[in-house]
């Protein structure tokens, strides 16, 4: 395992490394920089043109990397061009409300996608399973930012169920308990964004795996050994069946994190993402590469991860 | 940053309470519907600096209004007005500007305001490390410039004469100087000298402002709002509420949230207008705005320097419908390039009539014949093309009305969108190594773009005259008019109000004439407010226009 696992993170080094200069290529052959969107009669072009200066935008593209690169590897991410404010600490506090609203989709998608997937693989082709079904590619078909305002809509404005966006209630001033709730009410709905569009396409995916291990000889075996239905189902058939979908959630997690693009932007969500966005438009690099470069250290890791519970959960796959 | 920011708000919260002490015997009582509470307002796009000397946005000036004060302030009707300065006055020579500050003014943290803290304030603009691009505006002042070199100490033209008196001399008589000086936040020396000025933009001063205004900085969590509390010791009276949170999204999303009643305030994009009317706990607040919407030409293109094809456009777009339609009547036609609202807007100007036939008329007369669907002259056809920046959803979607209006007479426009640091791009081209160079014919033929003064139409010098073309200005479409250039020097020197209006309108009519700027529309700005904030009244000077005496019920 421990060759593997070493062999694995020297690839994702090189990985990195590949990514962060296409990252920041495609950011610096992006038109504009970020002085240009400070366009005010106040200011002339010569105090712009200062400011670039400052800022080393005046360089050519790969001196720009070098340095950024240099910068970096001391562990120095610079500061926002925008906001002066050092992309660490910038970026650092936005990771927690990304987590949060990842994490809590993240479980709540693998929970519901299990259970739907198991039901209606054990009783495939019945009314259940064609509902589910066509649930789920509706999930598929709708953009999230539709299911977002159309939930926004009538779960905020018209019922009154739960807040339309922001973390908290800012000026309720809560703390403990109803500071807790008034949280959770707040998370609710963009939770709900993400996992009815990521549920859709797992849910999928674990129906015809369960359905698949239904078939094997094994569970033949278990049914006419007398074994009940519903342990044949969640012990047998289920339990090898996670193993495809193990795989999956390596890619889930990337996916997500572009889901909170949108999300985090439709809730007013303060997490990366919505900064992502920001950045990119105010031609932000040294916050945009943060960003990007976490999220590729997310991804790297998550496949790493599923590559790992894979050995886990199937005895027969070995790394050695 | 933590522990600083934790010293910093102890010491402010016993420092405030201090100061709420001392000036509950003589300070200014407001009349308040209610006193006390917390109001949540909206806006748009979380700023970028609150240090107000940092290439300020509305966005940010939006937030730095409540924390920060001026030497004067603007008045509904674009006059000015004492604020921190209790009188002023002009010498003989009209080159200096002598200001007296209020007596007992203090800093939120309790510090007397001195006229030192006024002279910091902009001599910091003309330090040669200073990193904030503001140091045109006082560029004038005599003695900037070395100042600036590097090879003085001192600005000469600031001086303090005593605690609360200072003066401003210019290098000649420079009408604009009211508003320059009515544009600057102070900023105290004891907080904002401790730092270098080349590092202002990084330090925690850019993100936890401290000032005079009505309002003390309390809290800003990024992402999510912003929080300032009622500051007892203002000139002008403490403010009617204790607590104000400003939060930013997406302006749906903040419509979203005032409809449901999560906010007392909000701007409201034109199409929630109509929700925000038949919400019964909601009043749509219909504000004039001193910006408007044009087509830019670039005018180094053959077929756009010929003013009749300009004219032809002018005639052929139907701006009527962008304000029934796209606007729903919440605004207006303009017929040159100043707000209809402002002193330099002539109202006697020759309206621009929707008249297609007109400009087919015009196109003919100009040789453009018209050969299949398009025109055509020497073989080449009339073909345009349009630069669309995003970010203003209504901007967007008169674009292909203009496409349809042109095509209707002949003309054949492409629409290209894209982001504004895209469009920016083309009207101040880079060569290759990324040096600034003068726009050619090729960058650009015709774009969409918003203009408005901020404080005086001096503004648009950089705009109108042959010298500011890119890289030295921002004339992008190249215009070359002699009457207009020496207008807008004249401009620049006319002390006399009424004289000096009568400079610009006359800029404004001989614009009108070359369409060198094709103008559009004036949008209004829409607010929702619900039933539980009072005293709301934005006007023309913006959100805040009355702040303090903002009240919850």
């Amino acid at each position: 395992m421990l060759p593997f696992l070493l062999n694995r993170l020297a690839q994702s080094a090189v990985i990195l490394v590949l990514v962060s200069f296409v990252a920041f290529g495609i950011s610096v052959a992006a038109p504009g920089n970020a002085m240009q969107t400070f366009i005010d009669p106040n200011i002339p072009p010569s105090q712009l043109r200062a400011a670039e200066e400052r800022l080393g935008l005046d360089q050519p593209a790969h001196v720009q990397y070098t340095r950024w690169v240099g910068e970096v590897a001391r562990g120095n991410l610079g500061y926002s061009f925008r906001t002066g404010r050092p992309v660490a600490a910038f970026v650092g506090s936005r990771i927690g409300p990304t987590f949060l609203l990842m994490g809590t989709a993240f479980a709540v998608t693998l929970a519901l996608a299990i259970w739907l997937g198991t039901v209606t693989a054990a009783r495939p082709y019945t009314v259940l399973d064609y509902g589910v079904t066509g649930a789920a590619f509706a999930g598929i078909s709708v953009p999230s930012f539709f299911t977002a305002m159309a939930l926004i809509y009538v779960f905020s404005l018209e019922l009154r169920w739960f807040p339309t966006s922001g973390l908290e209630s800012y000026a309720a001033g809560l703390t403990g308990w109803p500071q807790l709730v008034d949280r959770l009410r707040h998370l609710v709905l963009p939770v709900t964004v993400l996992v009815l569009t990521g549920a859709a396409e797992l849910v999928r995916h674990v129906r015809s795996a369960v359905l698949d291990e239904l078939r094997q000889d094994y569970v033949r075996t278990a049914r006419s050994k007398g074994v009940r239905e519903g342990h044949v189902l969640r012990r047998h058939a289920l339990r090898n069946s996670l193993l495809p979908v193990i795989t999956l959630l390596g890619v889930a997690l990337p996916r997500l994190l572009a889901g909170s693009v949108i999300t985090e932007t439709v809730f007013a969500w303060p997490g990366m993402g919505r900064l992502l966005v920001e950045s990119v438009f105010a031609r932000d690099y040294p916050v945009a590469m943060a960003i990007n470069m976490l999220a590729a250290v997310l991804v790297l890791l998550g496949s790493l991860l599923a590559d790992m519970l894979y050995a886990v959960a199937d005895p027969r796959v070995r790394y050695s | 940053m933590s522990r600083r920011t934790l010293t910093r708000s102890l010491l402010l919260a016993v420092v405030v309470a201090c100061a709420s002490a001392y000036a509950q015997g003589d300070a200014v009582q407001r009349t308040c519907a209610a006193q006390g509470g917390t109001a949540t307002i909206a806006q748009w796009s979380e700023p970028g600096n609150l240090n107000p000397l940092i290439f300020p946005t509305t966005y940010d000036t939006n937030i730095q209004e409540l924390v920060f004060a001026r030497l004067i302030r603007p008045t509904e009707t674009l006059a000015f007005e004492p604020d921190m300065a209790e009188s002023w006055e002009a010498s003989e020579d009209a080159r200096t500007l002598t200001f007296t500050l209020r007596e007992g003014l203090t800093w939120h943290d309790g510090e007397p305001v001195t006229a030192d803290d006024v002279a910091f304030t902009f001599t910091a603009m003309a330090h040669p490390e200073y990193p904030g691009g503001r140091f045109a505006e006082i560029s004038i002042l005599e003695g900037a410039q070395d100042y600036n070199a590097g090879s003085a100490d001192s600005v000469s033209g600031i001086q303090v004469l005593d605690d609360r008196t200072v003066s401003f001399t210019t290098t000649e008589p420079f009408a604009p100087f009211l508003p320059v000086i009515g544009g600057v936040f102070i900023l105290p020396e004891h907080v904002y000298g401790a730092v270098e000025v080349a590092r202002w933009q990084e330090d925690v001063t850019n993100r936890e402002p401290l000032g005079s205004g009505p309002f003390v900085f309390q809290q800003y969590r990024p992402g999510e709002f912003i929080e300032v509390s009622a500051f007892d010791g203002y000139w002008e009276g403490r403010p009617c509420l204790d607590r104000l949170i400003v939060r930013f999204g997406d302006q749906n999303t903040m419509l979203a949230a005032l409809l449901s009643g999560e906010l007392d305030a909000a701007p409201v994009p034109i199409d929630g207008a109509a929700s925000v009317e038949s919400n019964p706990d909601l009043e749509l607040h219909v504000v004039d705005a001193l910006s408007f919407q044009y087509i830019g030409t670039n005018l180094r293109n053959p077929i756009l320097a010929d003013p009749a094809v300009r004219q032809a456009i002018a005639l052929a777009v139907n701006r009527d419908a962008m304000v029934d339609g796209l606007l729903q009547g919440y605004g207006s036609k303009l017929d040159t390039i100043f707000p209809t609202n402002h002193w330099s807007y002539p109202q006697d100007v020759e309206a621009i009539e929707h008249d297609p036939e007109a400009a087919r008329a015009l196109l003919d007369e100009a040789g453009w014949t018209q050969s299949g669907q398009y025109r055509a002259k020497d073989g080449q056809e009339l073909a345009l093309t349009l630069y669309v920046p995003t970010g203003n959803q209504v901007r967007e979607r008169t674009a292909p009305i203009i496409q349809a209006n042109l095509r209707q007479v002949g003309v054949r426009v492409d629409i290209e969108t894209m982001d504004f640091a895209t469009l920016v791009t083309h009207l101040m081209p880079q060569d290759a190594q990324g040096t600034p160079r003068a726009v050619t014919t090729e960058d650009f033929d015709l774009f969409l773009l918003g203009y408005g003064i901020e404080r005086d139409p001096n503004e648009y010098l950089s705009y109108l005259i042959p010298s500011d073309m890119p890289p030295n200005g921002f004339n992008f479409i190249g215009v070359d008019i002699p009457e207009v250039e020496e207008l807008m020097l004249r401009g620049r020197v006319t002390l006399d109000q009424d004289e000096r209006s009568q400079v610009y309108q006359e800029v404004g009519r001989l614009m009108r004439e070359s369409l060198a700027w094709v103008p559009l529309y004036q949008a209004q700005e829409l607010y929702g407010v619900g039933a539980r904030l009072e005293g709301f009244q934005p006007d023309v000077r913006g959100v805040n226009a009355n702040v303090a005496n903002w009240s919850v019920r």
